[in-house]
């Protein structure tokens, strides 16, 4: 009998790189630390001695050089996947970033192919200020060009990232710190789970329903659908049943599995760990605004992110502007206030 | 150039504080990250503990700071990297907030264009004032910045947890064994500047100011949680808080 191989986000995503490494030899990689560091959050582990410095590159500290190498390359007909240490940090090379690696496919009426996926680390909790823990997934979303890919588990990891290198297209792959399971970090240990050893991948756009429930929906992503998974293991006790959805791509969009939980449960949560002004949360909210047609809401749309504030190097300060368990189940509460008065009042 | 003895004690003092100070806040930095007080599986967690995240110390720079900010005065600005704590002690930021700030507690708030490039080969704080020298002047003058490379080291990693991989392991051993501060303190007797007692004492009163510095740290307070809605942008605090 065959067991369960567990594996951390981290080494789920190395693994699929180091699969289609050896599927296909156009595939590279390249980065900060990528090599025998192994990136600083372990996404590169073990590759640089498996397949040698001419595939995995370690890079100077110069973000719009090897952007722009990796989006010349790719135009080549290579494939490579490039890693930015933390997404905080992409601002230096934003030209490289949305004016061409986002924008030379169209702007070639569809010819030139840019199979890039750009790595990189989201997301706070750990006390690392307001310049290492932003998550801004919704700000490279809501540019058109590019993919987002914001997994929660290992599991997905691996099969979104074989996805990622396979697809023709720009591909942002972001992780969250709080998930990848390194042995200097706490993390969310539902993210750590069976990963089989050959390759998949699962397609880019398509949500999962993580949980299945009749009384609300809770829409996430990234770490947050891990603490999701908690609120609505709590709310079960308070026979509060929620639905948690994990968007896994935020473009694509899976705009029909949101619609579809939130016609069945008539109420939607967002739990989002970006900023709450423009972003991730305001569009689903707008997606369901759209559809008020098909959709009956029992209750108005309710969203959590982070308040339009830095992220706050102080604990307590910090606990507070990133939406906690504790932060989901209270809101989900105040969702079903109805449900739950007539519960009492039976 | 011939540096007087008050501003080479001024040095020599400051360079102790510095080193103290980052040696302190290396230990203070591991405390509450190590098991078994962290998540069972965990090696060590960059989050726990009374100072969270990444921590970037200096010791070993500690000649680029003094030969600079000992030109500077109060009306003076200076600004550092990611790895500053060296020029903040330099430069006279109070170290009692300092050390609450980084304690994340509430802290009582109380070559090329034409510029000129100056290439300073020794981790010497002797070395570095005066090369400043030149260039503060001529910025004074108004007559533009200057580039000045310091070759200096550092002791400890990057980051506190680095495992260092990018270096041989005995490099901190030999940069030691030239220690910026040592030479300074050598220069200071050589030239009948410094008696042994002066010295310790000296080193003393550096090490009472940051160990005053952590004491009260630890024993601010935290903010309130609703603070982190303030300061987003200037002016008065009530109409500019974050709109939740």
């Amino acid at each position: 009998m065959k067991t369960e191989r567990i594996l951390t986000m981290a080494q789920a995503i190395s693994e699929a790189i180091a699969q289609e490494m050896t599927r296909d030899e156009a595939v590279f990689v390249m980065g900060e630390d990528i090599g025998s560091y192994g990136g600083i959050f372990g996404a590169t582990g073990g590759l640089l001695d498996k397949f040698g410095p001419q595939r995995v590159m370690d890079t100077p500290i110069s973000e719009t050089a090897f952007i722009g190498a990796a989006t010349g390359a790719a135009a080549a007909g290579l494939r490579p996947i490039v890693e930015l240490m933390f997404v905080d940090f992409f601002g230096v090379c934003m030209d490289q970033i949305y004016n061409h690696l986002a924008k030379n496919t169209y702007m070639s009426g569809g010819h030139v192919k840019l199979p890039v996926v750009l790595t990189t680390a989201i997301g706070g909790g750990y006390g690392d200020a307001a310049q290492h823990s932003q998550c801004l997934y919704s700000t490279f979303a809501h540019m058109p060009g590019i993919k987002v890919v914001v997994p929660s588990n290992a599991y997905d990891a691996k099969g979104l990232m074989t996805a990622a290198i396979r697809d023709d297209n720009p591909v942002m792959f972001m992780y969250h710190k709080g998930i990848m399971g390194l042995p200097w970090m706490s993390y969310l240990e539902g993210s750590s789970n069976a990963v089989p050893e050959e390759a998949y991948t699962i397609p880019l756009g398509r949500a999962k329903v993580m949980r299945e429930g009749a009384d609300l929906t809770i829409v996430s992503l990234s770490q947050m659908v891990q603490k999701a998974m908690l609120a609505a293991h709590e709310l079960q006790g308070q026979s509060i049943h929620a639905e948690v959805i994990d968007l896994r791509t935020l473009v694509p969009l899976d705009k029909e599995a949101i619609l579809k939980s939130v016609r069945k449960t008539g109420r939607l949560l967002i739990a989002d760990e970006d900023y709450l002004g423009f972003g991730l949360s305001g569009e689903i909210a707008a997606l369901i605004a759209e559809n008020l047609d098909t959709v009956s809401l029992k209750a108005p749309v309710m969203r959590l992110a982070v308040p339009n504030v830095p992220i706050p190097y102080s604990r307590p300060l910090e606990q507070f502007v990133i939406p906690q368990v504790a932060d989901i189940v209270q809101a989900a509460q105040a969702l079903l206030v109805g449900k739950l008065a007539r519960a009492v009042a039976a | 150039m011939q540096i007087g003895k008050e501003k080479l004690m001024w040095m020599y003092e400051k360079m102790v504080e510095i080193r103290y100070y980052e040696e302190t806040m290396a230990a203070v930095y591991m405390e509450g990250k190590l098991p078994p007080a962290i998540q069972k599986g965990l090696a060590f967690d960059i989050g726990g503990g009374p100072v969270p995240g990444e921590m970037h110390l200096a010791a070993g720079q500690e000649p680029v700071a003094v030969g600079v900010c000992a030109h500077l005065s109060d009306d003076d600005t200076v600004v550092g990297t990611h790895r500053p704590h060296h020029f903040a002690i330099a430069k006279g930021v109070p170290l009692d907030a300092m050390t609450a700030e980084m304690f994340g507690k509430v802290t009582d708030r109380a070559a090329g264009y034409g510029i000129p490039g100056i290439r300073v080969a020794d981790n010497d704080a002797v070395a570095v004032f005066e090369a400043m020298a030149p260039a503060i002047a001529r910025a004074r003058r108004g007559d533009g910045p200057s580039l000045i490379e310091v070759r200096t080291d550092r002791y400890f990693g990057h980051f506190q947890g680095d495992p260092e991989s990018y270096r041989p392991q005995d490099e901190v051993a030999h940069l030691r064994a030239r220690d910026p501060i040592g030479l300074l303190s050598k220069l200071l007797k050589e030239r009948s500047l410094m008696s042994p007692e002066e010295e310790a004492a000296v080193v003393e009163k550096a090490q009472q100011r940051v160990t005053r510095a952590f004491a009260f740290a630890a024993n601010s307070a935290y903010p309130n949680a609703q603070d982190a809605l303030a300061d987003v942008f200037v002016q008065d605090h009530a109409s500019t808080r974050a709109l939740v």
